[in-house]
């Protein structure tokens, strides 16, 4: 089953595969009032599912392909065998060798071999798909935990979550594997996804390409679907280094090895790197100066990054920058930037402003007017009162305040005092 | 049913106008033809301008003898013109250039981008005959700097160090720099060069006054059905169709 990802990672098809789990498992949610604030943030979890579910793709995958080749090495040779003109002995040893390569197989766990029947049969999996399988449900299973009873907790390991994902994102892997360790969470957060990625990153970080191209043909299939330029842009880079090492005839064996083939998709390209030859690496001419630069490598590396995330159905965002983003521009309003802004928004503060300052500003199509007094929203039901001072205050805090002053009414903020007929009625349009 | 009645008007008004068309016989056509006269020495001077142009220089001189008609230039620059123009269509860049230089050295001084694709056939045929290190000597020396100064002259060069990146010059995008017309496109582009360099045309002017008279029937044919010429090559008039 294959769950193609939109850019912000929710599944194409809408219904979250989070909330689809949820509900064929646990028909009968709790009554709750939380309940749809709590489908909606399943709704996110998008990542968190389809990450395991495609590692254990792609490990089933590379069993299959072991398999298939050790199964029609083994079948060719017992075709040879048939074939040749051998001695009863030399029958025999042959077959042996042949057994011991399935009993390797088997070994490996991937095959069982029964020698009265001859017959070969999948094993139920390999230890590594088994640890994956254990993994997705381990995951699903957390999904179906959350409720309105421990949604603090569950959102408070979200949060960690989303801290463990930001840390790996950004290479801080120590960091990432403590936390994920002192909050048990190896099993909710990625580290073994993002240790693959780890090896690919720091040889690139080392200049070699290397391990970037037998990741590249690892997913080679994967990487041809989404029309992937990884394995080009790799090539282009060794060939490059062998400009930079005037190595100028080997460079142009290994373009006709490795880039001709790619000439009738990428021509453009490949001719501005192949006309370094005559440039040299100390050319001044900017078009290919800029190729011999250091900073070719990071750029590989923001490329590896990005093929490496839409491999496995991640965000290419960090989720934190997601959520922040998401959340800053859902707070932001032209008000968080005025002098009297309260102190219990965010926004109040220099680091968020900072952060919230690409980002658009809150759509509202109503005012939202909160009571200074009660911290409540004034609606129809709790509408605004205008003081003679111009002051505005929710009807429920001036109510109370008149009871307790014999109908009158003390301005909080400036001192003024007058009496409950005095208010005038606002409206909020 | 309208609509019906709006389509037959618009084609009785088409057949109309095609009926309106003024009809020329071939009797007409053929006095009014009678009665253009063309003096026998301009017809000697567009035959000698055609032949000295397109490099037939035996032609010419013979021309010359038999019509009394005197070429506009030195025959014997014609023989010098076309020994470059064939070094370049069989490959031979630099013998080429050297001749170019003894013609007249001003021609490559002044024009920059005839030098730079002779230059540029010259790498062609270095790679054409897998003179791989040599090939890149060239490039690096002689194409890299001038490319650094033109932009397409820098597209031009990066098409053509591109060969060297395909060992199966048939499923090279670029392939075609390979190709007999390329020497040929680069040979005529050094003819050129020459004759402007003589205060001789480019082009001789019989096939230029021949794409005159096929405009004027094309737009001769929106007025009027007359005898054309079809074929060029026997000139014959054919008859309109009524």
């Amino acid at each position: 089953m294959e769950m193609d990802s939109l850019p912000n990672g929710n599944n194409t098809a809408g219904t979250p595969i989070s909330a689809t789990a949820t509900a064929t498992a646990n028909p009968a949610p709790p009554q709750s009032s939380n309940l749809p604030q709590l489908t909606e943030s399943l709704k996110l979890e998008h990542q968190f599912l389809r990450v395991p579910f495609e590692h254990y793709k792609k490990t089933l995958r590379a069993n299959h392909r072991a398999v298939e080749k050790e199964m029609s090495a083994v079948i060719s040779g017992v075709t040879e065998a048939a074939a040749a003109d051998l001695s009863p002995d030399d029958a025999v040893n042959h077959l042996n060798s042949l057994v011991c390569r399935l009993q390797g197989l088997k070994r490996k766990g991937f095959y069982s071999f029964d020698f009265l029947f001859a017959v070969l049969s999948l094993e139920e999996g390999s230890r590594a798909e088994h640890l994956q399988a254990q993994k997705c449900r381990v995951r699903l299973d957390h999904l179906e935990s959350a409720d309105a009873e421990n949604m603090s907790e569950w959102n408070n390991t979200r949060m960690k979550r989303i801290l463990v994902d930001y840390m790996l994102r950004m290479s801080y892997y120590d960091t990432a594997v403590k936390l994920a360790k002192s909050s048990n969470l190896q099993d909710l957060v990625d580290i073994d996804v993002f240790q693959e990625a780890k090896k690919v990153i720091d040889a690139l970080q080392n200049k070699d390409v290397a391990p970037a191209l037998a990741w590249c043909a690892d997913n080679k299939s994967r990487l041809k679907k989404s029309k992937s330029k990884m394995e080009f842009q790799l090539r282009l880079q060794e060939f490059i280094e062998l400009v930079r090492a005037e190595n100028n005839l080997r460079a142009i064996t290994y373009a006709r090895k490795y880039l001709a083939p790619w000439g009738a998709t990428h021509m453009k390209e490949l001719q501005r790197v192949i006309a370094t030859l005559a440039f040299k690496r100390d050319t001044e001419c900017s078009t290919y100066k800029v190729l011999f630069e250091a900073k070719q490598w990071d750029y590989l590396v923001d490329q590896f990054k990005q093929e490496f995330c839409k491999l496995y159905g991640m965000t290419l965002e960090p989720l934190l920058n997601i959520y922040l983003q998401a959340g800053l521009s859902a707070l932001k309003t032209p008000y968080c930037y005025e002098d009297d802004c309260t102190k219990e928004d965010p926004l109040s503060q220099e680091a968020f402003r900072t952060l919230a300052m690409p980002l658009p500003y809150s759509k509202q199509h109503h005012s939202k007017l909160v009571c200074y007094i009660t911290k409540e929203l004034m609606d129809t039901e709790n509408p605004p009162q205008v003081l003679p001072n111009g002051y505005v205050y929710s009807t429920k805090a001036l109510e109370e305040m008149a009871k307790k002053n014999n109908g009158r009414i003390i301005c909080p903020r400036t001192g003024l005092v007058c009496s409950y007929t005095e208010l005038v009625k606002a409206y909020i349009s | 049913m309208s609509l019906l009645w709006l389509v037959i008007r618009q084609l009785a008004e088409i057949e109309a106008m095609a009926a309106s068309k003024k009809l020329i016989t071939r009797e007409e056509w053929e006095k009014k033809l009678s009665d253009v006269k063309i003096r026998k020495e301009d017809m000697n001077k567009l035959v000698m301008n055609f032949l000295v142009t397109e490099g037939y220089v035996e032609a010419a001189e013979k021309f010359r003898m038999e019509s009394g008609t005197e070429p506009d230039i030195d025959l014997a620059t014609i023989t010098d013109r076309m020994a470059v123009k064939k070094a370049v269509q069989s490959g031979n860049v630099e013998d080429a250039i050297e001749k170019v230089n003894d013609l007249n050295p001003e021609i490559l001084d002044t024009n920059p981008q005839l030098f730079f694709h002779l230059q540029q056939q010259r790498l062609i045929e270095l790679i054409r005959n897998g003179k791989v290190e040599e090939a890149l000597e060239f490039a690096q020396e002689e194409l890299a700097p001038r490319g650094e100064e033109n932009q397409s002259f820098l597209e031009e060069l990066e098409r053509t160090v591109a060969l060297l990146a395909f060992e199966d010059v048939s499923n090279c995008p670029v392939g075609e720099l390979l190709d007999i017309s390329q020497r040929l496109k680069t040979a005529s582009e050094v003819n050129a060069a020459i004759l402007t360099s003589q205060s001789h045309e480019k082009d001789p002017k019989l096939p230029s006054l021949l794409k005159m008279l096929l405009c004027a029937q094309n737009q001769l044919d929106e007025k009027a059905a007359y005898p054309r010429v079809n074929d060029l090559s026997t000139a014959t008039l054919e008859d309109p169709a009524v």
